[in-house]
């Protein structure tokens, strides 16, 4: 598993995207700095909602982009069969990758969440300390643990199945963005359980990933993401199988 | 060692691409010659179990290649047609890459890379980025990345598509060498490298095996059917569409053709002693 943690830290595009979330969160706490001056716990529940809105696109955005990206590069590049003809490029590689993607997901949450507390912390009006919002703030940084690294699985099992960079990124990428504009239609005010609209909302990960606990019907949901996660797994062996890769 | 293909056929739809395959291989180098379409990637491809067969099997030592999974490619080098590689990987990172998947240790992955570059001639190139390097010299990090490991079966497909004269050279040098001791089968367009290096030939036609012979022997088999015959310009095409032919030469007003065909195209034509060449354009043209 550690040569494909390095294949992921080698990527240049990973530390630019983490690098490019960091400098835009530092920018927008200068900002809400200047207006909440004065109102120093405006500006901490503000820092301590980091993941509501910018910590959540920026690892959907890191997930999306590099890290299922392994999971159909050799297919991309043509690889394939020599892996899959290698004596471990098969069912341990694919585990591997599983596994490597996982640390780099839990990397990715601990270096974004530490990476806004020092920054919320550096720009912070004088006196005022994080601290004060920190049992709420882990709390979050917690839920949106386990969100990304359910949201990393289930868009590394649609890649691996696809077999489509590109194409994983739009199945996986527009229930999970349509859940933060669901907040912005009229039909949110009046949405009732089991509807569609309600369904994806919550049904995508996004909640999750943007470190909110989803209340409404609790229980469906804690069967709903283990077995979307098993079912997504469970298809992609199927084609791998299918596709002689295990 | 022995690898045997049982009764191999694979459909696709209703097209057969493959028609009740049966060969056995032992150790040595078997050439695979065929024209395109001819089905010798698909037979390769499910020799290195990358493909189901849609009937029969493939054993190795009497159990079925799919059954052995992993032990069997431990024991398998193949360099597809296609050869496909990270772009942004030096030739170094991906023999190691391609190392550790085998299962080769840091220190073993480290040394048989360096040995194996220095092999294929690409040792000063083994820290440039593979998206660098010519076509050939990508080829021969496939070759390399085929030995890694010290395979017993090796399975090249195309391997010197790309390759000079000279590269192609040190490769039959390469395959001559490790001959002895495991199971080669390549398959070519380039006749002559067979000639050099095969041991035995298959020749595959529409899916269907249609002789597998020492190289001799099926050079044997078209003794007096070749036949060189020097004709007017004008007459050229006249005795080409009419006739296999697998060489035309020019000399001044007159052709010179190299014939292939069951009885003497011409008074005037000369008896030949077949090539490798001659044999492609008498099974397969």
């Amino acid at each position: 598993m550690t040569s494909e943690i390095k294949r992921y830290a080698a990527k240049a595009l990973y530390w630019m995207i983490l690098a490019t979330a960091l400098v835009a969160r530092g920018f927008l706490a200068y900002f809400d700095f200047k207006e909440f001056k004065y109102e120093p716990d405006v500006y901490l529940d503000l820092a301590a909602d980091y993941w509501n809105k910018a910590g959540s696109l920026s690892l959907a955005i890191l997930i999306l982009i590099v890290l299922i990206h392994q999971f159909s590069i050799d297919k991309e590049t043509g690889a394939d069969t020599v892996i899959h003809t290698a004596r471990y490029g098969r069912r341990r590689l694919y585990l591997e990758r599983l596994g490597a993607g996982v640390v780099m997901t839990v990397f990715s949450v601990a270096i974004l969440g530490l990476g806004n507390y020092v920054i919320s912390y550096f720009m912070s009006p004088v006196g005022v300390h994080m601290r004060n919002v920190l049992a709420p703030y882990i709390e979050s940084t917690l839920i949106t643990l386990v969100g990304g690294v359910g949201f990393f699985l289930a868009a590394s099992f649609v890649c691996d199945v696809v077999a489509n960079h590109p194409a994983a990124i739009c199945i996986c990428g527009f229930p999970y963005v349509f859940s933060y504009l669901v907040y912005s239609m009229e039909v949110n005010k009046n949405l009732k359980p089991f509807d569609l609209v309600w369904f994806l909302k919550y049904g995508t990960f996004t909640e999750l990933v943007r470190g909110r606990w989803i209340t409404t019907v609790p229980v469906f949901w804690c069967i709903w993401y283990p077995m979307l996660i098993i079912g997504l797994f469970a298809l992609s062996i199927y084609k791998r199988k299918e596709r002689k890769q295990l | 060692m022995k690898l045997v293909i049982e009764k191999v056929s694979k459909l696709y739809g209703s097209f057969s691409a493959l028609s009740n395959i049966e060969v056995s291989l032992d150790n040595g180098v078997y050439g695979l010659l065929g024209p395109n379409g001819a089905g010798k990637t698909t037979l390769m491809r499910i020799m290195t179990d990358l493909l189901k067969p849609s009937g029969g099997r493939v054993l190795l030592d009497g159990v079925d290649i799919s059954v052995l999974g992993a032990e069997f490619r431990r024991r398998l080098g193949y360099l597809p047609q296609d050869f496909g590689f990270y772009p942004n990987y030096t030739a170094e990172q991906f023999l190691m890459y391609i190392a550790r998947l085998k299962g080769l240790g840091k220190a073993e992955a480290k040394r048989q890379t360096a040995e194996l570059l220095e092999m294929v001639g690409l040792a000063e190139k083994r820290g440039q980025q593979m998206k660098a390097l010519s076509g050939g010299q990508r080829q021969r990090v496939g070759i390399a990345q085929a030995l890694l490991g010290d395979p017993d079966i090796l399975v090249l497909d195309e391997p010197t598509a790309g390759l000079d004269p000279e590269e192609r050279i040190r490769f039959r040098g390469i395959i001559s060498n490790l001959s002895r001791q495991k199971t080669v089968l390549l398959s070519t367009h380039i006749v002559s490298d067979l000639e050099a290096v095969a041991h035995e030939i298959i020749l595959l036609k529409k899916g269907v095996i249609i002789d597998v012979e020492k190289p001799h022997e099926l050079l044997r088999k078209i003794e007096g059917k070749v036949f060189s015959l020097t004709v007017p310009v004008e007459k050229e095409f006249e005795f080409a569409s009419k006739y296999r032919c697998s060489n035309i030469m020019s000399e001044g007003a007159s052709v010179v053709l190299r014939i292939v065909s069951d009885e003497k195209p011409h008074e005037t034509a000369i008896p030949m002693a077949p090539n490798m060449e001659d044999l492609y354009v008498y099974y397969f043209k």
